[in-house]
């Protein structure tokens, strides 16, 4: 659970920052003032040519974003905004500064300081990416719910078409859908294994606050009531105890696994010609790729609290829907078609022997005739 | 010493691609399944050797099958009730006891019924079932997110993939016992050599 652990630290950072660089919180100018003005949806700015931007916010869905969930203020970002003057037309120097985010996530910032995009931006690809043609600015989400489809669609997919490269690659779709991009192209950013709930007949993943509603249980009592050993992560008796309430409830759905890259700063250090390439670094017992899986629980917010699973869960027939060649393979078969084999092998032996031993047997009888 | 035409042109063709593909299925398909314990070639070209020639025994089969479903030599696949009860333990009584005794084989092979009973049993499941089964099976996964709808169907790519494991182990082990079977003509190469020239030589029998 390294990055919950990191996520706390990275809280607890931000708290303090935040609070060394507004330490008089009265002096701050309240969301609700930019939005006097801001949250009329007919706002605009005309540009020299004709054409108008939107200058509207909705407060709404601000609100619902993770900078307002944490209450961050419009004047966090747009912080050179330092006071409004009401006796200008404008009560804010205009053009308002350029917003870096990388003020709060500097590990981001370096991170995306080393990759490819941030070398084309160099170079002066206005098409490359800084943070918030992938993120957003004002409705920015949290990205843990999110499926490895969703981000993919959501960031890469928007300005890429990886059909046309990956030739090498066989069965290319089944992969953009169950590993994601920066898995193989952010080599260095750890992985770990999704499995959550999909039901087949609506098409539709089961939320957290779903399936704990059925099951009776909150965030905090799950793991107290499945995690029996008290070791932190569900191993397979544990899982199938899981999966045994599942039934008993009547959900009806599969675990749905995909192979995703840590929630860190690394995945933005999306590089070329360094991707990951070789097919055993995944398709092998192996992989430590597998080491790490976990049971998602989505909540309302876009948060999605994860839950250790054993690796050997992906190697039983609980999931059935997700397999990758060797990696998940069930040890099981192996012996079973040992047996199957060896069958094979012992009939044609035994029978030749047989025949062998018998030879005398056909020899005197030829004889005798 | 009498000879037989049993085996026409297109059938041994049939049955020489099938072989030599099914046996690379096999060698590829243990390279993919145990990429850990074996390095034949890397698991990348296994994959795709293991893609074009599945591709090709699909199509032989599918070949095959059209023919003998229109000419109706399909029948010879099918036992009657006689063969399927008295043919069949007369048979099974020949290899397992008979055959040690020096005992003749109770069946003669004819162009129109050239398989014995319990070649007919087993014939019938491995054209009919198994290896449509294996081929169906092959296929799904050869795209799995293009034919995710048929997958979820039959329960998740790890079922189809464990039908397709299952059957494989099968065809493994049935490569050995046939070739073990097919030593058992009158002389050890005889069967091998009416399967390339197509007759079948039978020792004269005494009334
Ligand atoms: C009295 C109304 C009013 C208030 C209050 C106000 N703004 Fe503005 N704001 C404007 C107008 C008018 C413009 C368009 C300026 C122009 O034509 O370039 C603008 C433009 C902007 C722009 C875009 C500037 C650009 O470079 O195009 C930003 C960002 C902005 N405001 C942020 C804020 C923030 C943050 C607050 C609260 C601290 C705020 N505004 C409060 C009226 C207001
Ligand atoms: C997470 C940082 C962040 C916060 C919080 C934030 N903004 Fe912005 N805002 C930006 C960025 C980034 C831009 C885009 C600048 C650009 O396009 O060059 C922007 C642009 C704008 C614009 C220009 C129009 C547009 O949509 O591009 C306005 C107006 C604006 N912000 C108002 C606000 C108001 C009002 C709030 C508070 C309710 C707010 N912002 C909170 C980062 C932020
Ligand atoms: C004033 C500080 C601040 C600024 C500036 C800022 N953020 Fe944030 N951001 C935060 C905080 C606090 C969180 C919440 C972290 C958490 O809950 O783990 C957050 C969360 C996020 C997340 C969600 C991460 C997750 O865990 O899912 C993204 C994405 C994000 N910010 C992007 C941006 C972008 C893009 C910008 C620039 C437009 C930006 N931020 C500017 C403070 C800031
Ligand atoms: C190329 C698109 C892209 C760009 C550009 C980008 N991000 Fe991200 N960001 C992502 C993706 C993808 C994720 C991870 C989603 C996942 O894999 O779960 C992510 C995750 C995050 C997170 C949450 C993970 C963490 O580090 O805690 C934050 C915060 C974040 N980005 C901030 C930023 C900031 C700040 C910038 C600018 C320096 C930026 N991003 C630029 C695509 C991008
Ligand atoms: C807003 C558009 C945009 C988004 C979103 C985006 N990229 Fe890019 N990406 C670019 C541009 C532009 C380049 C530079 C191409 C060039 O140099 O000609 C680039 C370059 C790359 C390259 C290097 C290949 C090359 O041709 O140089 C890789 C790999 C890459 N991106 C992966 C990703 C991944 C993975 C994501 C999702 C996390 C992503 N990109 C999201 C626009 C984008
Ligand atoms: C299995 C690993 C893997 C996955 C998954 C993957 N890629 Fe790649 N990708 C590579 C490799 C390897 C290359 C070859 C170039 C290299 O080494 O960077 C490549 C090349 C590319 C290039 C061209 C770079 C160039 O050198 O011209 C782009 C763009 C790209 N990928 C985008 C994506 C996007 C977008 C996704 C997600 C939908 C994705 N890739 C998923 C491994 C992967
Ligand atoms: C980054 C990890 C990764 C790499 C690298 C990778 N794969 Fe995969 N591959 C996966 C995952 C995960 C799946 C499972 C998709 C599913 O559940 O359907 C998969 C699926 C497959 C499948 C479909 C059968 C199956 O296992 O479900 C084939 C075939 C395959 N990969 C071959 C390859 C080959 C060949 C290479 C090297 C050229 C390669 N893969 C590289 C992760 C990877």
């Amino acid at each position: 659970m390294t990055g919950q652990k990191w996520k706390w630290l990275f809280v607890i950072m931000m708290s303090l920052s935040l609070a060394l660089t507004f330490p008089i919180p009265s002096f701050a100018i309240e969301n609700s003032e930019c939005l006097d003005c801001h949250g009329d949806p007919d706002m605009v700015k005309e540009l020299p040519n004709g054409k108008t931007i939107s200058l509207y916010v909705n407060p709404k869905k601000f609100k619902a974003s993770v900078h307002g969930q944490n209450d961050i203020a419009c004047t966090d970002c747009h912080s050179d905004i330092t006071e409004l003057n009401y006796d200008k037309e404008v009560p804010h120097p205009v053009p308002v500064a350029f917003v870096n985010c990388t003020d709060c996530h500097d590990e981001e910032g370096t991170a995306y300081e080393e990759s490819v995009h941030a070398a084309a931006r160099a170079k002066g690809v206005k098409k490359a990416p800084i943070c918030y043609n992938c993120h957003d600015y004002h409705y920015t989400k949290y990205l843990y719910g999110d499926t490895v489809v969703q981000l993919e669609n959501k960031f890469c997919l928007r300005c890429h078409h990886p059909e046309k490269y990956h030739k090498w690659l066989p069965q290319k779709k089944t992969h953009f859908e169950y590993v994601m991009c920066a898995v193989c192209h952010a080599p260095n950013v750890g992985k770990h294994i999704h499995l959550r709930l999909y039901d087949l007949m609506s098409e539709k993943f089961l939320s957290g606050q779903e399936i704990l509603n059925k099951l009776g249980l909150t965030y905090d009592t799950f793991m107290k009531r499945f995690d029996t050993n008290k070791d932190g992560v569900l191993d397979i008796s544990e899982f199938h105890r899981f999966v045994r309430a599942l039934r008993v409830e009547k959900v009806r759905a599969i675990f749905w696994g995909e192979m995703t890259d840590n929630l860190e700063p690394l995945v933005h250090k999306v590089t070329k010609g360094r991707a990951i390439k070789n097919c055993k670094t995944c398709h092998s017992i192996k992989s430590p790729f597998f080491d790490k899986v976990y049971l998602v629980l989505t909540k309302p917010t876009g948060q999605a609290p994860h839950y250790p699973v054993k690796r050997g869960v992906l190697q039983s027939f609980y999931v059935t829907h997700f397999y990758a060649l060797d990696a998940t393979r069930v040890r099981l078969l192996d012996i079973i078609g040992l047996l199957i084999v060896l069958g094979g092998v012992a009939f044609a032996g035994g029978h030749l022997t047989l025949r062998i031993l018998t030879i005398p047997l056909r020899r005197r009888r030829r004889e005798g005739r | 010493m009498k000879r037989i035409y049993l085996h026409p042109v297109p059938v041994r063709i049939w049955h020489w691609i099938h072989a030599l593909g099914i046996l690379f299925l096999v060698l590829t398909g243990i390279q993919i399944r145990f990429a850990d314990y074996f390095i034949l070639v890397p698991l990348k070209k296994a994959v795709e050797l293991h893609n074009i020639v599945g591709l090709i025994v699909a199509l032989d089969f599918l070949l095959w099958f059209t023919f003998y479903v229109f000419t109706g030599r399909i029948r010879t696949y099918f036992p009657s009730a006689e063969e399927l009860i008295i043919g069949g333990f007369r048979q099974a009584m020949y290899y397992g006891y008979g055959i040690f005794r020096g005992d003749p084989n109770p069946f003669h092979p004819t162009p129109e019924n050239k398989f014995n009973p319990m070649q007919k049993m087993a014939y019938l499941f491995i054209m009919l079932f198994f290896i449509p089964i294996q081929i169906l099976t092959g296929l799904l996964l050869w795209n799995i997110k293009g034919y995710q709808q048929i997958i979820n169907f039959m329960g998740g790519v790890k079922i189809v993939d464990t039908i397709h494991v299952l059957l494989f182990f099968f065809f493994a082990s049935f490569i050995c016992a046939h070739f073990y079977l097919a030593t058992l003509g009158h002389t050890p190469w005889a069967h091998f050599k009416a399967m390339i020239t197509g007759w079948e030589e039978e020792p004269e029998e005494e009334h």
